[in-house]
């Protein structure tokens, strides 16, 4: 491994405190699963290491009125594993207990996800349906920005010093008469510990009287550099009654998103299939889940009579 | 760079380059090389070791993010006098053939045994999702952890077990068996002082 420098501080106010005196170019180490090998392999080099990893004070999952707060270094087995996501945000829950393997999801971290952005990254198409915003510390303070934007930025995201500190959601106060809904899928060369080849989160927040979706979020992964929410069917799925056959009228339609992400690439003919089946997966889990919304079970038996 | 951390019970102070992980530490300054280094890149899971009760790819952390942690090696897992009851299952099942990434598929086990005593099927699969063996096609594997985990629960006497709460549940302050054992690379063991104090995971304030 090239040469670095490693600093290892054991708080907050600590590592802030050292940013200041390191000259030279800065990375920040958390769970180390991509970084390592990128440092062994010399595809990222740097004067000083900065390890936040014990950083107990950024590691939790809370939740008050408005929003739930994941810290920088709350690891994916920690985020699957919690009780509160599998409640209110629960494709990233799924997508946190589908990353890599044990091992992996023991050390990687939500925001390592972030920063790495990898095209594949699983939970970044679920972050982005929950509209995840992004809380940076660094050397001139803290500041906010949507992960939508994070992930756009042409170049570096983060300025030199900075790091992310907190992961947050907003919190659906439940407008009293509708119900929400969310899931996460991908599809890989095999069933666990897989690099996803597409990955895809969807969620619907529907009236509880007729079923009708008064707002849809759908992101897609490795679909191009980075993974993206697609407005067109987005406004699709909105203003439709929710139910089984809708999921089909899905697939279709994100069939055109990927003859228009990737046309021409050799993995158009694949994707475009994959899409599918992917898109009846993550439906089939949203109709489960809609199962425990009175109004919708209601509503699919008033149909059947 | 001075890194002090806990390895099998034992408490080391090492002197350690920070580019090292914490593969490197346990074989070649502490002659651990129970973890073997398979693909070197969190694919195989043969360097897989416990860090704080939970399962770990050792290629892929560097070995001054272990400070202040408590590492259990393949070596640490013989209680005073005898395998661990995971061990003697493979042996006994047939678990074993090439042996390379034995040591890693016992360590996934145990973090899986100690966080869930009496795993289903489906979980053992998902527990060992990070370890490939070319050899015996896991079938053998998997019995070999049924069976320890259906001797550990008939055997509920807690001094004969390990006593651990369950680390998916975050719980702290786990303890390690009394006597754990340190091999050599000869093979030979001396037994280690005092039990092993071992904080698991991450709180989880919700
Ligand atoms: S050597 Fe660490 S996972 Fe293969
Ligand atoms: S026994 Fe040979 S790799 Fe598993």
């Amino acid at each position: 491994m090239p040469a670095f420098r490693l600093v290892c501080p054991s708080t907050l106010g600590e590592a802030l405190a050292i940013l200041a005196d390191l000259h030279g170019e800065i990375i920040f180490l958390n769970g180390g699963t991509d970084l390592i090998l990128q440092l062994k392999e010399g595809s990222r080099r740097a004067d000083w290491l900065v390890d936040l990893s014990q950083l107990d004070e950024l590691n939790y999952i809370q939740a008050d009125r408005e929003s739930i707060r994941i810290g920088g270094t709350t690891t994916f087995a920690t985020t699957a594993r919690s009780p509160l996501l599998w409640e209110e945000a629960r494709c990233l829950a799924q997508a946190a207990a589908q990353v890599g393997s044990t091992q992996i999801r023991n050390r990687a971290t939500l925001a390592g996800n972030i920063v790495t952005a990898s095209a594949a990254g699983d939970s970044l198409p679920a972050l982005l349906v929950l509209g995840a915003e992004v809380g940076i510390l660094g050397p001139l303070g803290r500041r906010r920005v949507s992960l939508a934007q994070f992930l756009a930025e042409p170049g570096p995201a983060l300025q030199r010093g900075e790091f992310i500190a907190e992961i947050e959601l907003p919190r659906e106060s439940g407008r009293g008469e509708s119900w929400i809904v969310s899931a996460f899928g991908k599809v890989g060369s095999r069933s666990t510990v897989t690099i996803a080849r597409l990955n895809m989160a969807v969620r619907l927040e529907a009236e509880a009287g007729d079923g009708r979706i008064q707002a849809a979020g759908v992101a897609l992964g490795a679909l191009g550099k980075t993974p993206f929410r697609t407005g067109q069917v987005e406004r699709k799925l909105a203003g439709c009654q929710f139910s089984e056959t809708l999921g089909r009228d899905l697939a279709e339609w994100l069939t055109a998103v990927v003859d228009e992400a990737i046309p021409g690439r050799y993995s158009q003919a694949y994707k475009r299939e994959a899409i599918r089946g992917l898109a009846y997966d993550v439906w089939g889990e949203l109709l489960r889940q809609a199962v425990g919304w009175k109004s919708y079970s209601s509503l699919s038996e008033d149909r059947r009579k | 760079m001075e890194l002090r951390l806990r390895v099998n019970g034992i408490a080391h102070t090492l002197e350690v380059e920070p580019q090292a992980r914490l593969l490197d530490v346990l074989r070649e300054q502490l002659g651990l090389t129970g973890a073997k280094e398979g693909c070197g890149e969190g694919e195989c899971g043969a360097c897989t070791v416990l860090m704080d009760g939970l399962a770990v790819n050792s290629c892929l952390v560097l070995a001054h993010q272990a400070r202040g942690r408590s590492i259990t090696t393949v070596e640490g897992l013989a209680a005073a006098g005898g395998l661990d009851r995971l061990q003697q299952a493979f042996i006994d099942q047939g678990a074993i053939q090439c042996g390379y990434c034995t040591p890693g598929m016992l360590m996934s086990a145990k973090a899986l045994l100690l966080a869930e005593p009496d795993p289903t099927e489906e979980q053992i699969r998902l527990a060992l999702a990070g370890n490939l063996c070319r050899c015996t096609g896991y079938v053998n594997i998997i019995k070999a952890i049924r069976e320890a985990a259906a001797g550990e629960v008939a055997l509920k006497d807690p001094a004969a077990g390990v006593r651990v709460g369950k680390a998916a549940e975050g719980e702290r302050g786990q303890e390690l068996p009394q006597g754990v054992l340190l091999g050599n690379e000869a093979g030979m063991a001396e037994s280690a002082p005092a039990a092993g104090k071992v904080l698991s995971g991450e709180g989880e304030a919700v």
